[in-house]
This record gives structure tokens, sequence and C-alpha cells, in this order.
């Protein structure tokens, strides 16, 4: 167990995440760190694509349309 | 083994932050709002509870009024020998003076934007706010906040003013 703990310390340190600071936590909260900064636009663009391809769901959802959008 | 699991996961954050007994590291910067500095030299001799927040952090708009209270009700028992000493880790200083008006405190808040003044005290989290006595030593380290902690902070504020 000891030996399993050591490895998984040993790796981690071998990944290239770095730990963002408490303090810097921030940089996290700002909009442009969303996946969709703009929900709006981001909502027209989904309109647009099952419009467009005849998925409802966009990406994220399986299944096919009907291509009476 | 679970807890020592439990203490190595937490080891990378609480191991460096600034415990109770270390002296304070060094703690000065801009005000926040207006001219001038302010910092733990200057309020050397008395016990300072120096205050980390943020406009960012949810809890740190809690505790804020709680601590302004708290820094009356304590100056006004002990006057001239108490003050908060907030630090605002902001990176941009504008989100730290909006935050204020919202929140309006009669203590000192300076700016830290490039985080030096937290580096040096290595918060665990947001907010963290250090008991500081007369001699800059560090006598309580308090994490979070969470609606009661006023009365924890009290008690120790009054016990170190009270040991004196």
């Amino acid at each position: 167990m000891g030996r399993l703990l050591l490895s998984v310390m040993a790796l981690s340190l071998l990944s290239g995440c770095v730990a963002v600071q408490p303090w810097k936590r921030g940089e996290l909260a700002r909009q442009s760190m969303a996946w969709d900064p703009d929900p709006l636009q981001a909502g027209l663009a989904d309109h647009v694509y099952f419009s467009k391809e005849a998925a409802s769901g966009r990406a994220g959802l399986g299944g096919g349309g009907c291509g009476c959008n | 083994m679970k807890q020592l699991i439990a203490a190595l996961l937490c080891l990378p954050l609480a191991a460096f932050a600034v415990s109770p007994g270390q002296a304070a590291p060094p703690t000065a910067g801009p005000l926040l709002s207006g001219d001038g500095e302010a910092g733990l030299p200057a309020l050397r001799g008395q016990v300072v509870l120096v205050d980390f927040f943020a406009s960012w952090c949810g809890p740190c708009a809690q505790s804020l009024p709680v601590l302004e209270k708290l820094r009356n009700e304590m100056q006004a028992q002990y006057p001239g020998r108490f003050e908060v000493l907030a630090v605002n880790v902001d990176t941009d200083p504008k989100d730290g003076r909006k935050f204020l008006r919202r929140n309006p405190i009669s203590y000192p808040a300076i700016s830290d934007p490039d985080g030096a003044i937290a580096d040096g005290w290595q918060l665990p989290g947001m907010p963290t706010s250090f008991l500081v006595d007369g001699n800059g030593v560090v006598v309580l380290r308090h994490e979070g906040y969470r609606s009661g902690d006023e009365q924890k902070l009290r008690g120790e504020i009054q016990a170190v003013l009270g040991a004196k």
C-alpha cells in the first residue's frame, strides 16, 4: 500500500498539472474561462446547428433528427 | 491508513500555510481605496486580524460585514489595541473597490494584485484570516467563513488581548 501511494505521488510529480493557488482562483471565475462565455450566442449557435444538421440536441444528445426542422 | 491518505492529500495546501507560532510574513501595500499605504509594521503593538478577501469569493461578502461589526465592538472594548487589516487579492483592484462599495468597511484594506502577500502567507483557501499578536506572531489561522464563526474569533481576540 505504501509503495503504491509512493508511486502515485511520484507519478503526480511528472504530470504537467499545476494547482491553481486559492488566491488566484479569480482567474477561473472569469467569463472568458467558461465553455460558453456568451449564453445567447451559444443558444443561437445551437439552433443553427440542429436546424442545419437535423440533429436536435447538438453534440449533447445521441440519435438523429427527422429533417423537419 | 485512511487518515494518512487524507492527510497526504491535504498536504500540498496545508503544509506550507502559515501556522500559529510562526512570525507573520511581510504584509504591507497600497490602500485599495485612496492614497497611502498600510500594513502590519504600522500596526506593531496591536493585535491585528489579517483578513484576505476577493470580489469573486462568495463567503467574503458574508464575512466582511461581520468583521466590521466585530472590529468596532473590539475597538470599543479595547481602544487602540485591536485592528483588522484586509488584503484584497483581486488581480484588478477595480473589482476590489467595487466589492467594497457594496460591502463598506472602516478598517484599512490593502491591494495585493500580484498575490505577493498571499504567496507569503500560503493561504489554504479563501477567505482566510490570521490573528497576529502585538509582537508579530501568528496566534490563530481561520479558514473559510460560516455563520457563527465570529463567536470563535471574538473569544480568541479577547483571549489574546486579555492576556496582555
